[in-house]
């Protein structure tokens, strides 16, 4: 029996030899060699950022939040403070992509004219396979990424099983580019994969899309629209109305917020190091008003020296409370995105006269 | 859920795990016959009704032709079989060709009936499996095999998931008396059966299924290609149309092998045949038999001349290529095969002809491309339109396929050649455990890295 036993593990051994070594000689050739996939709009202002960030000095990082919410003309606007904005959100960006950015912006950080970096709390990876597995999910996929990605997931506050089903996809993500799934496949016939890449990015101005277009031609935004239409009346007296009114103060527990926290002052650390300004922005979402009331509080807690951008409170921007200004009921639409924009200006320009010179 | 699939590895994990940790036969059948159902199921649960009524019908015909010394109830009861099974055949794959056949020939003749087409969903593998369940039905009536007692026996039968959905056609007479003994793992051969399956997986991902992208272009649209990209499209169809089947059934042989199963041959090269006697001696093994023995037999085989001869080769061809699909396409691939076998005969009885093994091979290369491209054309104006700019030379396209597929067509020409020719699969199985299991460590790992992203369909599941 044991005979039999060692004589499996040995032939098993011999297997993930095998494997290993063939794997690892692809792996490092078409690491050097393969060209890269093109990987959408996170490539295309990740570019842009590389070669045109020391022309903006207010640029705005963060998910499809910051993406659809801030409108970088209007925020320009401000004569004041002589803003050139650029709207770098990138609807699903999780914290290793952010990361990247925060690296690419190091490139072109000028310390005798610091920029104001407007940062929003990163997603975690989604629970899907195909996100996992997909060309943008893979690109970002490293060793070295593989601790942010985790370290994204674990400092959610979220329950312990939710943080280990995301960290199953992330184990997923990690384990499909060992195993090189279609790497070289990819690189002989790669005018095969070109033509299947689909561009993800609508019609933009200085980073910010139009949603009317894209209700126009993108059938999943369309569908979204119209399902928001179906219930925003609802929305609006059930929790629009309910959230405006004097005593709703909901919080939840400070501590759960802790590590997030962590994470987001360790970002903002690394973009002040490098010569900029960070500000952390939260954005009005009227179904997690609890959560972004709370957030704000254990950063005000435990990471007091990171300025933040408090746009959910209704309080603050009551114009917001109303369902005419959404697109659904995360993401303001156009006109939201305009009042939205003309508010935070005066605040930003205030921010950076305090830490910086605006011109 | 296919064969490429993590879910499959996963399934057929724990199916693996739990038959061999049982001992009694009759849970590892009772765990079989529900894995089989479940892996059908994941494609379309409704149809699983389809195979339950064929198990359940067979089943008791087959005991009661075993009962009965009747000739005349005999046939009877295979009449039943027959009318069930071929009629459940019928009306999911061919209601609707028929339909529109009869509505074109009433049209002929200034007559005019109602659209009688309807949306029927074809169900997956159903070709296959009839043919299996009717082997069995006819296997009883010509007092080949016994009615099994076992309703579990004849329902793993039908239903054996390895090869539910695209075979082999597995015949009664071979797969019930595996049934009736209890298995050891020590029976298995793990080395041959792990050996097939990672080739029939690199046939069907690394290849068929990155194959597909091009052949797909060149058949939607063939009017965009100049004659050296159709002919490189042709070409390419009969590598991905092998490796897609052939590679699928490499996988089910080795699923079965791996739980003691034995399952058929199905292909020996069909490319390497040297004459289309010799293709179809080698192409889809399981179904060119069960055709022999159960259609061109009961139609008369050879035995009343040569014209009858060749009347029953044509006729059983024509009903082969309708058994791939309800489409004239089809219908003239087959047609054209049966008339291939025929000169065949015809010159290797008259002139006794033996020609040059190479001149054989291309010759019957060239002849199954040709015939391929019907086979895959969406209708017949398409095959011939792409047959007559390759024969020609001449088309009003000009797009050409990536310069890439001419070289990857040929590496893998020559490796298939070297491959059979060079025994390499038993110089592989034949290494020691060790150094075994290290070649397909680093075979697995080049898998990986050339499988297409994404997964195709097997090609014969649609039949």
């Amino acid at each position: 029996m044991s005979i039999r036993l060692s004589s499996s593990l040995s032939c098993f051994f011999a297997f993930v030899i095998g494997f290993i070594t063939i794997a690892g000689v692809i792996h490092v050739v078409t690491d050097m060699y393969a060209p890269k996939a093109h990987i959408g709009l996170i490539e295309d202002k990740r570019q842009i950022l590389e070669t045109e960030a020391q022309d903006y000095n207010l640029i705005f990082l963060g998910t499809s939040q910051t993406f659809r919410n801030i409108n970088p003309e209007i925020v320009s606007k401000n004569t004041q403070c002589n803003f050139k904005a650029y709207n770098a959100g990138v609807p699903g960006l999780t914290l290793e992509e952010l990361d990247d950015y925060v690296q690419t912006l190091k490139k072109t950080a000028d310390i005798k004219k610091p920029r104001l970096i407007v940062f929003a709390d990163p997603l975690p990876p989604k629970p899907k396979f195909d996100a996992a597995l997909n060309d943008r999910t893979q690109a970002y996929t490293s060793i070295n990424n593989l601790k942010t990605r985790f370290k994204n997931v674990w400092s959610l506050p979220e329950p312990i099983w939710k943080r280990i089903a995301l960290g199953g996809f992330v184990g997923t993500s990690q384990l499909y580019n060992a195993l090189n799934i279609g790497r070289l496949s990819q690189w002989l016939l790669q005018d095969k994969y070109d033509s299947e890449i689909i561009s993800d990015a609508p019609p933009m101005k200085a980073g910010f899309p139009s949603l009317t277009y894209d209700i126009d031609n993108d059938p999943a935004i369309a569908k979204r629209h119209e399902m928001f239409q179906k219930i925003s009346d609802t929305w609006q007296k059930d929790i629009l109305e309910t959230q405006t009114k004097e005593g709703f103060d909901a919080i939840e527990n400070i501590k759960k917020y802790r590590r997030r926290v962590g994470i987001l002052s360790d970002l903002a650390s690394r973009i002040s190091q490098a010569g900029d300004i960070p500000i952390l922005i939260i954005f009005p979402e009227p179904d997690t008003l609890k959560q972004d009331r709370t957030l704000e509080s254990a950063v005000s807690r435990y990471a007091p020296e990171l300025p933040i951008l408090m746009t959910a409170e209704p309080k603050l921007f009551p114009q917001l409370w109303n369902k005419d200004v959404w697109f659904d009921k995360t993401h303001l639409n156009e006109k939201g995105a305009k009042i939205l924009s003309r508010e935070i200006s005066a605040p930003l320009c205030s921010f950076l006269g305090k830490n910086g010179d605006a011109s | 859920m296919l064969f490429v699939e993590p879910l499959f590895f996963i399934f057929f994990a724990v199916v693996f795990a739990l038959y061999w940790i049982s001992q009694s036969l009759t849970f590892r059948k009772l765990l079989l016959i529900g894995a089989s159902y479940l892996f059908y199921a994941a494609w379309d649960w409704r149809f699983l009704s389809l195979i339950l009524i064929s198990t359940a019908v067979d089943y008791f015909v087959a005991i009661r032709m075993q009962n009965s010394s009747s000739l005349g109830r005999r046939k009877a009861w295979l009449f039943l079989s027959l009318i069930v099974n071929l009629g459940m055949l019928g009306f999911f794959k061919y209601f609707n060709f028929f339909a529109e056949g009869a509505e074109d020939l009433l049209a002929l003749f200034g007559a005019s009936i109602n659209q009688t087409t309807l949306s029927i969903v074809l169900p997956v593998g159903i070709s296959f499996y009839t043919f299996q369940t009717l082997s069995y039905s006819i296997d009883v009536y010509r007092g080949k095999l016994k009615g099994e007692k076992s309703p579990l026996d004849v329902a793993l039968f039908v239903a054996f998931f390895p090869q539910l959905v695209a075979g082999p056609i597995v015949r009664a007479i071979d797969f019930l008396p595996q049934l009736h003994v209890r298995k050891t793992f020590a029976d298995v051969a793990v080395k041959a059966c792990l050996l097939l399956f990672a080739i029939g997986f690199f046939k069907k991902a690394c290849v068929s299924d990155n194959l597909a992208y091009y052949v797909d272009l060149i058949f939607a649209s063939p009017e965009n290609y100049a004659p050296i990209a159709l002919a490189t499209g042709a070409f390419l169809y009969a590598i991905q149309i092998y490796c897609d089947f052939s590679g699928y059934t490499d996988m089910a042989i080795a699923s079965a092998g791996l739980l003691g199963f034995n399952l058929p041959k199905n292909f020996n090269a069909p490319y390497l045949a040297t004459s289309i006697i010799d293709f179809w001696r080698r192409w889809h093994i399981s179904l060119s038999t069960w055709l022999r023995d159960y259609l061109y037999i009961s139609l008369g085989g050879n035995r009343h001349g040569e014209v009858k001869r060749y009347r029953n080769l044509m006729i059983t061809m024509l009903l082969g290529g309708l058994w791939h699909g309800a489409a004239w396409t089809f219908v003239f691939w087959g047609f054209l095969h049966g008339l291939a076998l025929s000169l065949n005969h015809l010159l290797h009885k008259i002139w006794k002809i033996n020609i040059m093994p190479v001149v054989g091979v291309v010759t019957t290369f060239l002849f199954t491309t040709y015939a391929w491209v019907f086979f895959r054309a969406p209708d017949f104006e398409t095959g011939w339109s792409i047959n007559n700019s390759i024969l020609s030379w001449s088309s009003e396209g000009t797009s050409l396929l990536p310069f890439v597929l001419i070289p990857v067509a040929s590496v893998l020409s020559i490796t298939h050649i070297v491959w059979h020719k060079q025994n390499v699969f038993e110089k592989i199985e034949s290494l020691s455990g060790k150094k075994f299991y290290l070649v397909l460590g680093g075979i697995t790992a080049i898998s990986l890295a050339l499988q297409t992203s994404g997964y195709k369909p097997f090609i014969y599941f649609q039949f």
